[in-house]
């Protein structure tokens, strides 16, 4: 297949905010920002020591990377020939861990109006992530069905949740998003940051290498949870994506879940199925960053493991530090495979079918 | 149905019990005979998983399916004693994976003042 016959949907871009000034005229509370810095509140305070972005995404008029929406179509969309790229906000990443709640809901906020005033028009390959603070299911709520018609808005998306996922606390959220028929994306960020516990349950990291391998760990019990506690019998209209936390672990938690089911399946009778085949029809994963085992060809029989190329997203994460390239990242998988993975699993998600047409 | 071309093994009913169960051999297999209220199943004696004798286990009710965070009790099993895997006394199937693991049912009848078990035909 040549370049240009490949359609690829990259489901994890990062916008930032040149400064926080940018969001300002869409904050309810203006001021609030300015006496609570995001930084401030969501240092992990074990930083990459080389920096959080790829060195050569700095737009050439300054400001960070992926600011400058000009920029990132060139410099990505343009580049690589990305047919559709979602918008997940970056400069937010930490904000389930800020403490004030009301705050972090007005800047989710501002943040989705300023996503849809000033990138949506800059190119029509942009599409969204309606960022709520999970910390307060209902305004959360509110935010979901306030924008879930929205054609080109194609996902919810927490940075962590106060609680495990499948915590009737986060109803409120589950119950917007499968009225909308929208996924929840759960992306990785702030897991440890602020007044998260995300994956601090057996200590805290004391250097970046080992937790910036930890983000995969609460993400394996927060997908357990919300299989057993039947989310998805509940709410069978929307779906989870896992953005970012890794997907070789997977065939142990399929394996050793269906396991677990088969002794004790008294304990959890709404499930009606083994949790394997809930986890194969309800999440979908991110692939970047795509594990990289010695023998590239053993992705293919890590897939083949899990049983399901379905339930895999491309995504390359631009412009973070450890993104994947969009033209290399799913070498090792057969051509079937890509064109799922790099589109046809997303098209299919995000129902852009029936988004597109009424955009 | 039963004909003289079946394998079959007998034992007096009054060796089992009313609720209770009993161990018999039909050929090389062990089967489990269990009485519910007058009722009698016969099963394969191990487990499919990892071959524990289920004649060890307890028998009764579960937890049938149900709404999130309902509990409905009933139905009527016999459960592993080694990893708890439960089986429909009916079917022999395992209610969580009826695909993957399976007990042989046996046809049992009272003959008289015997109970008999019915191998399948030859």
């Amino acid at each position: 297949m040549s370049r240009s016959d490949r359609l690829i949907l990259d489901a994890d871009v990062h916008h930032m905010y040149a400064s926080a000034d940018v969001i300002t005229p869409y904050l309810q509370d203006p001021g609030a920002l300015k006496e609570f810095p995001l930084g401030g509140a969501a240092s992990s305070g074990v930083p990459n020591p080389h920096g959080t972005f790829r060195l050569d995404t700095v737009p050439p008029g300054g400001g960070p990377p992926g600011s400058d929406p000009a920029h990132l179509v060139a410099d990505h969309l343009d580049r690589h020939d990305i047919t559709y790229a979602i918008l997940s906000p970056g400069s937010t990443l930490g904000i389930g861990g800020l403490p004030d709640i009301d705050l972090a809901c007005d800047i989710a906020r501002a943040t989705n109006e300023w996503t849809i005033a000033e990138w949506f028009d800059v190119d029509e390959r942009f599409l969204g992530s309606i960022l709520v603070n999970a910390r307060d299911p209902q305004q959360a709520a509110d935010e979901i069905r306030r924008l879930g018609t929205h054609p080109r808005m194609v996902q919810v998306t927490i940075n962590y949740a106060p609680c495990l996922l499948g915590n009737r606390f986060m109803n409120p959220i589950y119950e917007a998003c499968d009225e909308l028929g929208l996924p929840l994306n759960v992306h990785v960020g702030a897991w440890d940051m602020g007044i998260n516990t995300g994956s601090i349950a057996v200590g805290h990291a004391t250097g970046f290498v080992e937790q910036h391998f930890a983000i995969c760990l609460p993400a394996i019990h927060n997908l357990v949870s919300v299989i057993t506690e039947g989310v998805f019998v509940k709410y069978p209209n929307t779906k989870l994506i896992l953005s970012e936390f890794g997907m070789a672990w997977l065939p142990f938690v399929l394996w050793r879940l269906d396991m677990e089911y088969r002794s004790t399946r008294d304990d959890v009778p709404w499930l009606t199925q083994l949790p394997s085949r809930y986890i194969r029809e309800f999440v979908r994963f991110t692939t970047q960053p795509l594990e990289e085992p010695e023998k590239p060809s053993d992705l293919v029989k890590l897939v083949e493991m899990i049983g399901c190329p379905e339930m895999l997203l491309f995504s390359s994460d631009y412009p973070h530090w450890d993104a994947d390239n969009p033209e290399h990242a799913l070498r090792a998988f057969p051509e079937d495979w890509r064109r799922r993975i790099y589109y046809d699993n997303a098209h299919a998600l995000f129902r852009l079918d029936e988004r597109l047409a009424v955009a | 149905m039963s004909g003289p071309d079946r394998p079959r093994v007998s034992f007096p009913r009054a060796e089992l019990p009313r609720g209770g169960s009993t161990v018999v051999k039909l050929g090389v297999r062990e089967v489990v005979v269990y009485d519910v209220d007058g009722e009698l199943f016969a099963l394969f004696n191990r487990c499919p998983h990892q071959q524990a004798p289920m004649c060890e286990g307890p028998r009764g009710v579960t937890a049938l399916p149900s709404g999130v965070g309902e509990f409905v009790i009933g139905g009527l099993v016999v459960r592993c004693p080694w990893h708890g895997y439960e089986f429909d006394l009916r079917s022999g199937r395992c209610n969580a994976d009826p695909d993957r693991f399976r007990l042989a049912t046996y046809e049992v009848r009272e003959e008289g003042d015997e109970v008999v078990v019915y191998g399948r035909a030859r």
